[in-house]
Order: structure tokens, then sequence, then C-alpha cells
């Protein structure tokens, strides 16, 4: 009988308080990072190929998020309803940024061999950071509505899954593909 | 007719973004760009099932986890798909 394979212990994921820029993090923005943190840094570094700058680059987007957190508080505004969703949209937004930047900071040497592999590297980059900020601005009830409408279900059945009415889903769905294709036309990129 | 003259504007601004692109975009990033081999942090299969047939009783942050890591969203994915024939089936 074989011995059943044991599982190895994942590495605990620890943000710093503070950012390299000497910002400091909310607690309460601290513990929504700590929760989406492995998820949202390991996405980035699939992108970036660089671990060690998708956790600061999370950490500058926890600060900024706190920063604005902080202000709100103190303006007396009404403070960010969905804490996981705006960090996360912070976050891909920072990461985007950064991308773009990459190719200005390479060799310029290299960077004419390089050049038709890169633009559709960066093409399937732009692109899967387009449709990860728009699903990150839909709500929990957007989300489960795009989760059953993606597997073909009807408006009925999602309108008595999801206790909206079926003309309701479908809008909020249409909003979402709406938002999704304007910023692909704002690129003015063919996907 | 002004119904229809605005289906036509309608699909004539989708230009080259038809709704079924964009759909197999969304599903291809959910499925494939969220990947997490030791599983760090996702909710029991129970968690999962909850999600796919009572999806009001279940956190927000279980939708959320669903959105961002891949195979969860696959399991979802099946349990969505067996749900779906499952009510089909008893019509």
């Amino acid at each position: 009988m074989h011995p059943q394979r044991q599982r190895k212990a994942s590495p605990v994921f620890f943000l710093n308080s503070v950012d390299r820029l000497g910002r400091e993090i909310e607690p309460a923005v601290l513990s929504v990072a700590q929760e989406i943190g492995p998820s949202a840094v390991r996405y980035a570094e699939k992108l970036l190929g660089d671990p060690a700058l998708a956790i600061t680059l999370f950490e500058e987007a926890a600060a900024t998020v706190s920063q604005t957190h902080s202000g709100k508080t103190a303006r007396g505004k009404p403070d960010v309803k969905d804490m996981r969703g705006y960090l996360f949209l912070a976050y891909i937004r920072r990461v985007r940024k950064q991308k773009r930047a990459e190719p200005v900071l390479n060799d310029p040497k290299t960077l004419d061999l390089a050049r038709p592999a890169q633009y559709t590297e960066m093409q399937a980059v732009e692109r899967n950071l387009i449709v990860a900020e728009a699903l990150a601005t839909c709500d929990t009830v957007t989300q489960n509505i795009v989760l059953r409408r993606l597997e073909g279900f009807s408006w009925k059945e999602i309108e008595l899954l999801c206790g909206i009415s079926g003309h309701a889903a479908r809008q909020r769905f249409s909003a979402t593909v709406h938002r999704l294709r304007s910023i692909f036309q704002r690129r003015g990129r063919v996907p | 007719m002004v119904g229809t003259v605005g289906k036509k504007a309608n699909r004539a601004g989708q230009g080259a973004f038809p709704e079924k692109t964009l759909v197999k975009f969304m599903k291809e990033h959910l499925s494939k760009d969220y990947p997490s081999p030791p599983r760090e942090g996702c909710p029991p299969k129970l968690t999962l099932e909850r999600l796919a047939e009572q999806p009001q009783q279940v956190d927000p942050s279980v939708a959320f986890h669903v959105f961002h890591c891949s195979p969860c969203y696959k399991v979802c994915r099946r349990l969505l798909a067996r749900l779906k024939a499952k009510t089909r089936g008893s019509r």
C-alpha cells in the first residue's frame, strides 16, 4: 500500500504595512489585501514575470486605496462599497501602467528583432488586462449573473436562481459586455 | 420601425466586438488566467455547490474568489452545467 501523498505547505502571504514610497496601508485595507493578495499577485506575476515587482505594485495599490479610503472618510463622503473589487481594480490599472512602460525601458537594439513577437504578446496581455478590469467592476449579484450566463443559462433560469428579475439580470449583463466593448474600442485594438 | 432601426444601429455599434467574441474572452480569461496550483485559500467543494445552487446564501467573498481562481471557476462551471442539465431534464 502506498503512503498518502503529503500536501506541501504553501508559503504564507504577508504584506508590508508600508509601501516602497513610505505610504501607510490602513488595517482595513491591509486585511482585504491579505485576503485577495495571493490570487491577485499570482495573476500579475504571470503578466509581469517578476514576483517581487508584482508584490511591490500590490503594496503600492493598497497604499493608494488607503489614501482614497481615509480621504473619503475625512471628507464625510460615502465609503467604498466593495473593497475587494476596488483594490483589485486599482491593482490591475497599476499593473497595466507598468506593463505599458516596459517596451520603452527595453534595450532599443533588441527591440527591432523582438518587435513582432513582442507586439503579439503585448496584445494578449492588454486583452487579458482589459477583461480583468471590466470584470473587476462587477458587484456580487452581477458576478453571479455573469457566471450563469456564460454557461448558457436562460434569463428565466437566472431569475429563479439569483432572485433578480430576468430583465434586470439582462441589463446588468449587457452593461458588463458594453463596458468591456467600450474599453476595447477606446484602446482602438482588434482583439 | 424605430425599434428595428435602433437594433440595426446597435448591431453596427458592436463592430469588431460582437457579444459572442466578448463572452469567449471572458470564459478564456476566467478559466486560464488565474492559475492556483496549491489551491491556496480555495473554498471547499460544498461551498461551491451552494454558490451554484443558492448564490444568495453564500458570502460575497466566494463569488469574488471564483472570479479570481481558475481551478475553482472550472469546478463551478461543471457544477453549473450539471445543475442546468438537472433543471432542464426535470421539466
